[in-house]
């Protein structure tokens, strides 16, 4: 692939989309929007090649690309999302909106279904590095070690991380629960 | 206090609620969809490069355009302010007396 091989970038689109997909949908919360940053994330794989080091894994490096991409993809999402909603500005960003919340991931069992899209719209109000060391370890099944790797972080920080996400995701999670 | 227990575990149980999560398979045709659109990206830059190339190039003709004008209007300009002949040579001309030192 680092020849620019396009059977090398087929193997390697066939071989990690279901991953990059899987990932993008847990930080985006929406399937057609994940499937365009999952285009994103690909085409940046093979414009960047020639940037890898090798001194990671392909998985990690592709994951690394994929979890920036989504972030930029959601940063960029709230921003017009503000600018359309300036009355937004006077809610309090806090308390976990009781408003239906719409994103359901096809993955979660039937009988989870409703308690994982109040989770999901929990998951937003964490702070980045919470949500992406929570979002691995839940819907990747990643260990803290390559939670670690992929985040660049050493593992008590992420530790740390998911200790504080899971908290602060109980708090809400409370509030959500108190409030209705 | 049961329904501060009750808050609790339902909170408990949503936080455990991605458990078993099973991953969603992505669009089988995702490789063909991605080739398209790079093919439209680079058709895209191709067009822009294109563009970019003709301002250019406009941008060359009038500046020589420019200068070449310049150029002729400066020399038609030399010209109409070339010095009157001299007093001397108006006579010589007008009564035809040869000015010409070579012998023949």
């Amino acid at each position: 692939m680092l020849k620019g091989d396009e059977i090398a970038f087929k193997t390697v689109v066939d071989t990690y989309k279901n991953m990059v997909y899987n990932t993008v949908l847990g930080f985006v919360q929406n399937l057609h929007d994940a499937e365009d940053v999952t285009q994103d994330v690909f085409i940046k794989v093979y414009e960047n090649i020639g940037g890898f080091k090798q001194q990671s894994k392909l998985s990690t490096w592709i994951y690394r690309i994929s979890v920036t991409q989504a972030i930029d993809f959601t940063r960029h999402k709230n921003r017009k999302k503000r600018a359309g909603f300036l009355s937004g500005l006077l809610g309090d960003d806090d308390q976990l909106s009781v408003e239906p919340v719409d994103f359901v991931h096809p993955g979660i069992l039937a009988e989870n279904k409703e308690q994982a899209a109040i989770l999901f719209a929990a998951i937003n109000k964490l702070s980045e590095k919470q949500k992406t060391a929570f979002i691995l370890q839940k819907i990747q099944d990643m260990s803290q070690q390559k939670i670690a790797e992929v985040m660049q972080l050493n593992e008590g920080a992420v530790e740390s991380l998911l200790t504080r996400a899971r908290t602060n995701l109980k708090k809400l999670l409370i509030n959500y629960y108190s409030s209705i | 206090m049961k329904q501060h227990l009750d808050i609790e575990k339902a909170a408990t149980q949503t936080l455990n609620s991605l458990d078993n999560i099973q991953q969603h398979n992505a669009n089988p045709f995702l490789y063909a969809k991605i080739k398209q659109r790079m093919e439209h990206q680079h058709k895209l830059a191709a067009i822009d490069q294109t563009r970019l190339m003709m301002r250019l190039a406009a941008v060359l003709i009038l500046f020589i355009g420019i200068n070449g004008l310049s150029f002729y209007a400066l020399k038609k300009h030399s010209k109409a302010k070339q010095p009157a002949q001299s007093g001397a040579n108006a006579f010589a001309e007008a009564y035809q007396l040869n000015t010409n030192t070579e012998s023949y």
